[in-house]
């Protein structure tokens, strides 16, 4: 059943899809979004925009969580820190990575590495958000059970604080990872030849070129689900089971 | 749609290559159009400003836009494809650009070699403008790395020496020539003068149901080329028009400059069809893999309303 649901769901949406593109001149049916992911397959294409976004979004991402991380622990549990950041991370949260783009290019050039930059802003201000408020949830039973037992400083981080806040901190993690790919298409305008953004983009230029255009948005869906799927092992950890009251 | 008075909507495609960002300061138009002069003339057309071509041509196929300024080998793609659309006019021609920093030893494109050049897309007349310069200093496929930039972002990409030179329509060149930093190494004035960027391509229901519009604004944008061409002044003048808001919304400064820099940076005089012309334009959009397969003239170009214009005079109210 767990597995004939979302399948099921799938293939009407995809029905829906069908119909509704029939006969439309920009919007292509899934077949022939099918032949062009094949088409990008055989030439060798498709691999090497999968393998630029992963690339450029793992970077940009894996910097933002080694700084978010930190930083949102600092402003969970320092009530200056909190007061100290807050309203920057409030001011520059909202403003979208388009924004950054001449920016970006001022700083990093046209390189993989204004891509990635972009994909960094994105996903670093939700997990600074969810890593504070992850840390000031943190209930105060397990503070003082933790001070009963006499346990202060860095072994209160790692055996209490950390594994209390994990849970909040774990669903910031998946989002900030859906808006690393969210954003792809928005990074890979500053992109050399390369990137399912870059393909979509590159292929609204080209004359009627829709089936890429989707094909893109499929393959960048894809690669979400997979990487969510990845993500949501990481809650079945022995560590992070604090929080739920549910079981899955 | 007979009645005089009435108008269409005519839209105009911004050289700035699918990014969505409108309504950011400074991310505005080519070159003035002979039909955004043309536009002005109320009773002829309402101008609509898109801020890509990709919203423009998605907005053309999807039959919501009658009547546009677009890339020409974009106009043979589409027709090709079965969108029934077709040129009927030119809205200038020359108007690229090909710019350096100034302090750059750059003489010749041939000095560009091994270096970075961006282009506003591969699908863009401008890459089209590279390759031909390739071809002419013997410069081959790899000599070369074209980066795809959106125009506005160009000029910060050149200061930032992100790239060693920029192609893109104006004013994003004249626009880095002002600021002092950049120089321009080639004019399509200078080696390809007849050089065709924009057209005029219009939705056939509209050439079937209403031909006398598309003949009048056929007429109107011949009009306006030679009232461009007949008097400094009217550059000026077209130069203010253009820079309202309503318009390109760019700085007035800017725009005079591309109008004046020399008087044939963007020509208006000539706006002929001539087949010779896009069957060249089409062997080299084969070339550097913008269309897939030759597409015959007749397929997306209506020469009849050229044909048959008429003089009629124009005369643009100043802002």
């Amino acid at each position: 059943m767990t597995k004939i649901l979302p399948i099921g769901v799938l293939l009407g949406v995809t029905a829906v899809w069908w119909l509704a593109a029939s006969g439309s001149t920009i919007f292509p049916t899934p077949p022939e979004v099918l032949r062009g992911i094949a088409g990008l397959a055989t030439d060798g294409t498709l691999l090497r925009h999968v393998a630029a976004s992963l690339y450029r979004v793992t970077f940009g991402y894996g910097v933002a969580m080694l700084l978010a991380l930190p930083l949102g622990i600092l402003m969970g549990w320092y009530r200056t820190a909190f007061t100290a950041f807050n309203p920057l991370v409030q001011m520059l949260r909202p403003i979208s990575p388009i924004a950054w783009i001449p920016l970006a290019i001022l700083w990093f050039g046209v390189s993989d590495l204004s891509p990635m930059f972009l994909v960094f802003l994105a996903s670093f201000f939700p997990m600074v958000l969810a890593t504070t408020s992850g840390v000031q949830l943190v209930e105060r039973e397990y503070l003082w059970a933790a001070q009963n037992f006499g346990i202060t400083g860095f072994k209160l981080f790692t055996h209490v604080i950390i594994p209390g806040a994990l849970p909040t901190i774990i669903t910031g993690m998946r989002v900030g990872l859906g808006v690393a790919w969210l954003v792809v298409v928005a990074a890979e305008m500053v992109a050399i030849n390369s990137g399912l953004g870059f393909l979509i983009i590159d292929s609204r230029n080209a004359g009627m070129r829709y089936d890429l255009v989707v094909a893109g948005m499929v393959m960048i869906g894809a690669i979400g689900l997979l990487l969510d799927l990845v993500m949501r092992r990481l809650e079945d950890l022995k560590e992070v089971r604090w929080r739920y009251a549910r079981g899955r | 749609m007979t009645t005089e008075g009435k108008r269409i909507d005519m839209a105009q495609g911004m050289d700035m290559s699918g990014l969505p960002m409108a309504g950011m300061p400074g991310m505005t138009a080519p070159t003035v159009d002979a039909d955004s002069i043309a536009a002005r003339v109320p009773q002829i057309a309402r101008y609509v400003r898109y801020s890509g071509w990709p919203e423009l041509k998605e907005a053309m196929v999807a039959g919501k836009v009658k009547a546009a300024m677009m890339l020409a080998p974009m106009v043979m793609d589409l027709a090709a494809k079965g969108v029934p659309v077709k040129v009927v006019a030119l809205g200038h021609r020359s108007g690229a650009v090909i710019m350096v920093r100034k302090e750059s030893p750059y003489k010749s494109f041939a000095d560009l070699k091994g270096k970075r050049i961006a282009i506003p897309s591969r699908f863009a007349v401008d890459h089209i403008f590279v390759r031909k310069l390739m071809a002419a200093y013997g410069l081959k496929d790899g000599d070369l790395t074209m980066v795809e930039l959106a125009p506005p972002d160009m000029p910060a990409a050149l200061l930032a020496d992100a790239v060693d030179a920029y192609a893109t329509g104006e004013p994003f060149g004249a626009k880095a020539e002002m600021d002092g930093y950049a120089r321009v190494l080639y004019m399509t004035r200078d080696v390809w003068p007849t050089y065709i960027c924009c057209v005029l391509a219009v939705r056939q229901e509209l050439i079937d149901q209403q031909p006398e519009t598309v003949q009048r604004l056929v007429d109107h944008v011949l009009a306006a080329g030679r009232w461009l061409e007949t008097s400094p002044e009217h550059r000026t003048t077209a130069a203010r028009i253009a820079s309202d808001r309503s318009m390109f919304n760019q700085a007035f400064e800017l725009i005079k400059w591309v109008m004046e820099r020399p008087p044939d940076r963007v020509t208006y005089g000539d706006l002929r069809l001539i087949r010779a012309e896009f069957d060249e334009l089409m062997r080299l959009s084969l070339d550097a893999k913008i269309i897939d397969r030759p597409i015959p003239y007749h397929t997306y170009v209506d020469e009849s309303f050229m044909k048959h214009a008429h003089p009629v005079v124009i005369s643009p109210p100043a802002q």
